[in-house]
């Protein structure tokens, strides 16, 4: 598999607070590879430092082998963040907020027409295009999220916790939608709380906490390796890791 | 530039649209005009009617109060949480404030056209041939204010502190400037002070091109702030910090 993204010592510092610290790992192309950690793991500052929202401290990004420093606009052109909070303006119609976000790729109007129609239909929003996003349950909001960041066809997709407070249903078809769009060859980097999320569609799996990586396996390796520790399940696993403490500290 | 432009057009549709904007620079200035004219009805001899008056120095003030209507569009991708998203886009931070300051003036100097339409065709104010001029003026005071107002409101979390901040400052150059009523002191200290009001330039200019025909300090007035919008916006521009856009923060702050 061909190396997509590169992340080499990665460090964010707010003050004296060390959230990232000296993070390394490789995303492959055609991966999908779940992030999970308790809260202040340093999940959501290290997918903000990759979207370049937020700067780093020190480290490396490379894409396709090279700087992302160098080449910001072509690395954000092939880039999809589905943030954590519903990112939409809910005076547009669906179909108006898809339009606007898919046109600051800089594509021509028809071509964002059709681009429009295809991540509608892909999350099962065409019927309802024309309606105002406020009037959509919790779940059909999410898809609208998403289907607004996968309407340029990114190569990346970076999913926070695209199925936080929905129903099995919308889960399930976010879940699809996921495996349809990495056997169209999208690489997706996906993070959530939901560990039966993570088993179920990532074939990798990256565990932080306190700024760090604790694990980064396959997932076939990941249950081997800790089967002899009577550990089956990847909750089980995570909270070895994690330590059962309660986590109060903010994201 | 294509981009640019969808931003222009998506920011303009919002602005004109927006319930503050059409309150602040519509209602407010109309309904000002109204009950100043009114109340001083008179007071300004034959030449010069009360509604002549305040159409000329209070459609300035009314600009400059702007600065909040301009912090608060500012902060609209915080509120909508959308910053992230046109952040990731491979839209750079200059297109994306450019796009929105001038969007925002042109947006406001609709409004303010239509002000100064109302005073003409309703109220019969007359500008003595020199409307062109003065509205010219007045867009380039609104890109001040709105520059202004951007660069506050992407770096303020609080709007309120925003309008508690520049409200007092802002009634202060009024009085100075005339707003209200004609003020004057032989006192040097208080003319000094009334100097330092920018409301007292915009206005002693307006007066000059129109009762004198002197429009060389309407003119210069007029570049001046180009120059003013040109320097805001490029600090804006050179400050401009992702995380505060996405947060709300102050510039300069650390977390």
């Amino acid at each position: 598999m061909e190396e997509l993204l590169n992340v080499r010592n990665l460090r964010k510092q707010y003050g004296e607070k060390l959230v990232v610290e000296d993070v390394s790992y490789v995303v492959n192309s055609g991966e999908i590879v779940g992030l999970i950690g308790p809260n202040g793991a340093g999940k959501s500052t290290m997918i903000k430092i990759l979207a370049d929202v937020e700067e780093k401290t020190d480290g490396e990004i490379l894409f396709h082998k090279a700087s992302i420093a160098n080449q910001v606009k072509k690395y954000k052109s092939k880039l999809g963040i589905v943030p954590q909070d519903i990112a939409i303006y809910e005076d547009l119609s669906a179909y108006d907020n898809v339009k606007f976000f898919c046109s600051l790729y800089g594509y021509k109007k028809q071509e964002v027409k059709e681009r429009a129609q295809e991540a509608l239909e892909f999350v099962g929003l065409w019927e309802r295009r024309k309606e105002m996003p406020g009037k959509f349950s919790g779940g059909m909001k999410r898809r609208l999220n998403i289907a607004c960041s996968i309407a340029h066809s990114p190569e990346l997709l970076i999913m926070d916790e695209p199925t936080v407070g929905i129903d099995p249903q919308s889960r399930n078809h976010i879940m699809e939608s996921i495996k349809k769009l990495n056997a169209k060859g999208t690489t997706v980097i996906y993070v959530s709380h939901y560990m039966e999320e993570i088993e179920e569609i990532c074939n990798r799996i990256i565990i932080m906490d306190h700024g760090r990586i604790l694990e980064d396996e396959a997932k076939d390796k990941f249950k081997e390796k800790y089967r002899a520790k009577n550990l089956n399940r990847l909750e089980d696993i995570f909270l070895y890791l994690t330590g059962t403490k309660l986590r109060d500290e903010e994201e | 530039m294509l981009v640019f432009m969808r931003l222009y057009a998506f920011y303009l549709k919002r602005t004109v649209k927006d319930s503050f904007t059409i309150g602040y620079s519509v209602v407010f200035p109309i309904v000002m005009i109204l009950l100043m004219g009114w109340l001083r009805k008179g007071s300004y001899g034959q030449e010069l009617s009360s509604f002549s008056y305040y159409t000329i120095v209070l459609v300035p003030f009314c600009i400059s109060f702007e600065v909040t209507t301009a912090a608060y569009l500012g902060q609209e991708e915080v509120r909508k949480h959308a910053a992230e998203r046109f952040l990731t886009t491979p839209v750079s931070t200059r297109k994306l404030l450019l796009a929105k300051f001038f969007a925002g003036v042109s947006a406001m100097s609709i409004c303010h056209g239509f002000v100064y339409l109302f005073a003409s065709l309703v109220l019969r104010v007359s500008f003595h041939g020199h409307g062109m001029a003065m509205y010219l003026m007045s867009i380039a005071w609104t890109g001040v204010i709105y520059a202004l107002g951007l660069w506050l409101g992407l770096g303020m979390k609080n709007f309120i502190v925003v309008k508690n901040l520049i409200n007092l400052p802002i009634m202060l150059f009024a009085v100075l400037g005339g707003c209200f009523y004609p003020f004057g002191s032989t006192d040097p200290l208080i003319q000094k002070v009334i100097q330092a009001s920018p409301l007292t330039w915009i206005n002693r200019s307006q007066f000059l091109a129109m009762y004198d025909s002197k429009s060389q300090l309407l003119f210069m007035m007029t570049i001046i702030f180009v120059l003013l919008c040109i320097g805001i916006m490029t600090l804006a521009v050179i400050k401009f910090r992702k995380e505060a856009f996405c947060n709300g923060d102050m510039f300069s702050y650390e977390k």
